[in-house]
């Protein structure tokens, strides 16, 4: 655990009610024309990493008139290995860049030695929740908020795999990493529904809301909603995020709302992407279950 | 099984090893990143995919992802090795200009995502009568590059639709039978990547400036009476290839 916690600076965060969604290259035009009515954009940090060029350029741009928060796909914080510093260099020079309301990634591992050789498994694998583990993560989680100077958030992630050895169950795992690293945590409420399909939990909405109930609320920073995809005949649930939220997801939404309070939220959409004008739309889905659990008033909250 | 070595062996899985972890499910992630890596190879080498075909592309993306796999956080800089290692593969036998073609693609990539310098107008001031104490400033982000292959002619043909009805493809054609070879000069026009054809002279014109060789050594002590030179200059700079002047001791 660190002992320079205390140093730790976040940016003034969102309103609390804030709706953002993903920016992905397919839309760059539209945002270029015209500054979304959106009150933040995310993107993936890594598409971002390269010296120059088009994507870089026109994050900058964006950034000075929308708040941008930076979703890192690639860290790996529950990899046995430390965390690159190749990789931290290149992250921190894209937060000095943008400036952005938050620094986030997921709990999961994706390098790996093989034959002595360091390798990125570039997808986000899941880990089992024990002591060992939580000891790797909360000593990457650690370092990237010491290397950045600042709070960085943690996503619970889909598992499409079970382990036998887990000693925790995630919340608990989780609480102990904010508990250790005061980190915060990105409450994905999709990953969460797709987990509890995909392991056949006989009740998936009491799941959730035990599972959000034992969080601690003040370290959740920001929800993420998404769609996913059922395949083949099993119908595992795939997070791709290449559909509308769907309905059970709005409503669980609205009840984890109802519990940990207003939260900003992101509306993610990868894969198979809909016009930017639809995308927008789900944003508004999203304000109004904000404005169905707190009223019209509590919605309009200054920053 | 330790946490390191389940870490390790899920990767080695990942990559194409055979030994599949005691976990159900295990190959959801393989697909997943498989269908990242080609699409990865997709965005950085279009003219190879659309050289080869989708299918036979795929494999040979497949193939590559195994083989070298991956070693950066970053998808945008997955398949850097991609056109040296295309040379020992058996495709190359069948489409021997494959692995510049390859080259060529990587550069216009890298110039993409490179710090490319501005043109600093003011300091060609810095020519003055003495050509041997000044040096043109060569654009550090471009690239260039020798082919025994009609490179700049595949790759400005393969971004038709329609190849074949381009001339660009007919001079390839045209030069692969003669087996005559390009120069590639690779440079930014705005944000995009751009190949042209430059002759051997002007490569060698390039390379002295690159070595901050004087402008009386390169292009001789009377060069600025040449309206050649001063057309070519006006050319360079316009394209962000010299990008300023410099005096020198």
């Amino acid at each position: 655990m660190s002992n320079r916690q205390g140093t730790l600076q976040s940016k003034p965060e969102l309103k609390k009610t804030a709706v953002g969604v993903g920016l992905r290259s397919e839309h760059y035009e539209n945002v270029l024309e015209q500054a979304p009515s959106i009150d933040f954009l995310e993107v993936h940090s890594e598409n971002f990493f390269a010296d120059a060029g088009v994507a870089v350029d026109l994050l900058q741009e964006v950034s000075r008139s929308t708040p941008i928060s930076l979703h890192g796909t690639s860290a790996g914080l529950g990899s046995v290995e430390a965390v690159p510093d190749d990789y931290l260099k290149k992250l921190k020079r894209l937060v000095d860049r943008i400036d952005p309301i938050l620094v986030s990634d997921h709990l999961c591992f994706t390098w790996a030695r093989i034959g002595g050789r360091l390798f990125h498994g570039g997808d986000l694998l899941p880990i089992p929740y024990t002591e060992d583990s939580l000891l790797h993560a909360v000593n990457n989680i650690d370092r990237m908020q010491q290397y950045l100077g600042r709070q960085i958030a943690i996503e619970n992630v889909c598992a499409y795999i079970e382990f036998d050895q887990s000693e925790f169950d995630e919340a608990s795992f989780l609480r102990e990493i904010v508990a250790r690293t005061r980190c915060g945590l990105i409450l994905d409420i999709n990953n969460l529904m797709v987990n509890a399909r995909n392991g056949q939990v006989a009740d998936p909405d009491n799941y959730v809301d035990r599972y959000v109930g034992s969080l601690d609320p003040f370290a959740i920073t920001e929800i993420h909603l998404a769609g996913s995809t059922p395949v083949a005949k099993e119908e595992l649930l795939i997070d791709d995020h290449a559909s509308p939220v769907s309905e059970a997801g709005w409503q669980t939404y609205e009840r984890v709302l109802k519990t940990i309070g207003p939260r900003p939220t992101l509306v993610e959409w990868d894969n198979n992407l809909p016009s930017w004008r639809e995308l927008l739309g789900e944003a508004t889905k999203a304000r109004k279950a904000q404005r169905r659990v707190f009223g019209r008033e509590c919605t309009h909250e200054s920053v | 099984m330790n946490l390191s070595d389940y870490q390790s062996q899920f990767l080695e899985f990942l990559f194409g090893g055979t030994r599949k972890p005691e976990l159900h499910n295990a190959e959801v992630y393989r697909f997943g990143v498989e269908v990242k890596a080609v699409r990865a190879l997709e965005h950085s080498y279009p003219t190879v995919r659309a050289l080869v075909g989708a299918a036979a592309f795929d494999d040979l993306a497949l193939d590559y992802f195994r083989m070298i796999r991956k070693q950066s956080g970053d998808w945008g800089e997955f398949g850097w090795g991609f056109p040296s290692w295309i040379i020992s593969h058996r495709i190359s036998d069948r489409v021997p200009y494959l692995s510049d073609v390859a080259r060529l693609d990587n550069h216009v990539a890298r110039v993409e995502r490179s710090q490319y310098e501005e043109v600093h107008v003011a300091s060609f001031n810095a020519i003055g009568e003495d050509l041997a104490s000044c040096s043109l400033i060569l654009n550090k982000g471009l690239q260039l590059f020798r082919s025994m292959h009609p490179v700049v002619s595949i790759w400005e043909a393969h971004k038709s639709e329609t190849p074949k009805d381009t001339l660009s493809f007919a001079q390839a054609k045209r030069m692969i039978a003669k087996g005559r070879g390009q120069n590639a000069l690779v440079y930014r026009a705005g944000w995009k990547g751009m190949a042209e054809v430059i002759p051997e002279r002007d490569v060698l014109l390039l390379e002295a400036v690159r070595n901050q060789r004087s402008i009386a050594e390169v292009f001789g002590e009377e060069v600025l009476r040449d309206t050649n030179f001063t057309h070519w200059l006006q050319d360079m700079i316009a394209k962000g290839v010299i990008v300023g002047a410099k005096t020198i001791h």
